[in-house]
């Protein structure tokens, strides 16, 4: 079929993200690649034109259909804009011409803002790569990518590219998945002007991994851990009586796990859980996620987790109930169901893969997640021996952030901080 | 510049450390300012839609008052009333929003159709009467207008078809609709018009772009 004839059905992932998004719950993240000199507005623009078409997955609007939204190729044109103190603005349907996506530019950065229901970080990076790397070559850069790491202008979308993952993995059993309990949620004063507070620290990878297998556990048990503990000290500190348990909920990218090459949303959700004590110790952090790690982060569980998300969109009664009663039922449903089960969020993307000739041009990266459920929300990305972990928050008390970057510095970190000073609106 | 309270170095264009507020230690680096700073944008739509929004609203609350306050059989607020709805819908449904033209344009024909027929019923009049005019000749002919509109764009290719093609079938019935009224009036060929245009242009969907229609429906019914 025609490229621009095509209309996809939305994936398991993205299905409930246009039911609950609203102002100030956005479902969108950024990611962002830090060149070594000023973007050029108009060379960019003409990158993003060049691939439009390669990427049809992502340059889409989303329609309104009688039981499901959808979406079609979006053929009008898209514009690249500034970058505004905005991070991760709510995504209208109706507005910047039906775009979910937003490519961005300020000083040496090119951002992607990306609405959750298109795709999740893994398949965003992909196209940042591929923005990046035409940038590049339009600017008069020689770039070599002799393993095909990024995708080119010129070559035809794959129909792997934008397959639904979840419903292609769908095995129809009814398996046991785990069920994360009530979490302890944030509470905090909400800014004044909306939007979101950021601090983003930046550390060296290199010195980041070895700290990590000084306490024998991986970058993200270590960060979780870090953060976990930041919440811990912060409900001292505040003499807050709580009793139910810290929770991190961690996505995980599934494409390892079944071999998909899918641009579109195919990651699952695990939840670190660390029951409050007094007196816990840092090592106590790492073994309770570590115990969640051998719980949850196996295929049969991921499988399970995967079949029950399934199965209430496959349910007749779900599939025949018109979509505005859908939309009611989840605005009112959702957060009772499916909000309060973590305290905060964290995604590690890991380090960006490239062709050297491409990574050599980007001084670093960054990942901004905002607009979710919790009140905080973590993200970590490498590039080169760089790694940056953001902290997004919809309050202004940043005790959560103070306590995480300073610990990471009195263990041995050379940590860089820099702010939006949102609280400062 | 390096906070010595949370042991970190800062990249700011601040004094203040952006975790605790405490003063910075000054060193030789740059000033940084690594994200926008909020600007007041002056969003001029925005303040001509607030203040149309403010002036309609103070229109249909005083007006209302003074009609009933000084009630003499003639309902001449209703005019205002409908009027300032039209208005505050059409602004809402703005002609510059590109992605919604086809819900401006079908929301447009129905708010003036509705203006119509309350003006009809209301003016000039001492007590409030069935509306003639605007029933025998306006909405026939301004549905058909509309169709008209709506069917020219479904030539302009995909991207105005799929946006088109509900509009121009819900138009369509609502003009083939117009028949009802046909016993009802002795004016009949502007309904002839409307009744005519609505059939035709179902055919068309039906003969000329029947893949394409077929193609939206799957996309609209998918479970």
């Amino acid at each position: 079929m025609e490229n621009k004839n095509r209309w996809l059905r939305l994936d398991n992932a993205g299905k409930i993200f246009p039911y609950v998004s609203k102002k100030n719950f956005a479902n969108v993240f950024r990611i962002s690649f830090y060149l070594k000199e000023t973007i050029k507005p108009d060379i960019l623009q003409n990158a993003v034109d060049d691939l439009k078409y390669r990427f049809p997955t992502f340059f889409v609007k989303m329609r309104t259909g009688i039981f499901w939204y959808y979406y079609e190729v979006n053929e009008r044109k898209f514009e690249v804009k500034k970058e505004t103190a905005f991070l991760c603005s709510y995504k209208n349907k109706n507005k910047n011409y039906g775009y979910l996506l937003d490519i961005l530019y300020y000083q040496n950065r090119i951002s992607i803002e990306m609405f959750h229901a298109i795709s999740d970080a893994t398949g965003a990076i992909e196209l940042g790569k591929s923005i990046v790397y035409r940038y590049l070559e339009l600017l008069g850069y020689k770039l070599e990518d002799e393993l095909n790491e990024v995708i080119k202008v010129g070559s035809e979308p794959k129909l792997n590219e934008a397959v639904d993952s979840f419903f292609e993995n769908y095995n129809g059993e009814k398996l046991n998945r785990f069920k994360a309990p009530k979490a302890y949620l944030i509470k905090g004063t909400k800014f004044f002007a909306p939007g979101n507070g950021l601090v983003v620290g930046r550390v060296k990878s290199d010195e980041l991994v070895n700290l990590a297998h000084k306490y024998d556990c991986t970058v993200t048990q270590f960060i979780s851990a870090v953060m976990l503990r930041s919440i811990y000290l912060y409900m001292r500190r505040h003499q807050i009586k709580n009793t139910l348990p810290l929770s991190i909920v961690l996505p995980v990218n599934m494409r390892k796990y079944y071999n998909s090459e899918t641009l579109r949303n195919f990651s699952l959700y695990i939840y670190l859980i660390q029951q409050v004590k007094p007196n816990l110790e840092f090592s106590d952090f790492i073994e309770s996620i570590k115990k969640c790690y051998d719980e949850q982060l196996n295929i049969d569980s991921l499988q399970a987790t995967l079949n029950a998300n399934m199965q209430i969109e496959s349910s007749y009664a779900l599939k025949l109930c018109p979509l505005f009663l859908k939309m009611l039922a989840c605005k009112i449903g959702y957060s009772k169901v499916a909000g309060g089960l973590s305290t905060v969020s964290l995604s590690n993307i890991g380090p960006i893969k490239g062709p050297k000739s491409l990574l050599n041009h980007i001084e670093n990266a960054e990942f901004i997640a905002a607009g979710a459920s919790t009140s905080h929300s973590s993200c970590v990305i490498s590039c080169g021996n760089i790694t940056k972990i953001s902290i997004t928050r919809v309050i202004q008390e940043l005790d959560i952030e103070r306590e995480f970057f300073s610990y990471l510095s009195s263990l041995g970190l050379e940590v860089v901080v820099s702010s939006n000073l949102w609280e400062e609106n | 510049m390096y906070c010595k309270s949370c042991n970190v170095k800062v990249e700011t264009h601040t004094l203040v450390c952006p975790l605790c507020k405490k003063n910075l230690i000054e060193d030789n680096t740059q000033e940084v300012v690594n994200y926008p700073s909020i600007k007041k944008i002056s969003s001029i739509r925005k303040l001509i839609r607030r203040i149309v929004l403010a002036v309609c609203l103070s229109a249909i609350i005083i007006c209302t008052m003074i009609n009933l306050l000084t009630f003499n059989g003639s309902y001449w607020a209703a005019i205002v009333d409908v009027g300032c709805l039209a208005v505050i819908l059409m602004f809402q449904f703005s002609m510059r929003k590109w992605v919604r033209l086809g819900k401006t344009l079908f929301s447009g024909t129905l708010c003036i159709i509705a203006l119509l027929i309350v003006i009809d019923m209301f003016a000039y009049k001492e007590k409030v009467s069935s509306a003639t005019w605007s029933l025998d000749y306006t909405m026939p002919l301004i549905l058909a207008g509309s169709l008209i509109t709506a069917t020219v764009f479904l030539f302009f290719g995909n991207l105005f078809f799929s946006e088109f093609y509900n509009h121009a079938i819900t138009l369509s019935v609502l003009n083939i609709l117009t028949l009802l009224r046909i016993n009802k009036t002795d004016v009949i060929w502007p309904i002839l018009v409307s009744a005519s245009l609505g059939v035709v242009v179902i055919m068309m969907m039906l003969f000329i772009f029947k893949e394409k229609l077929f193609e939206q429906f799957k996309r609209k019914f998918h479970a």
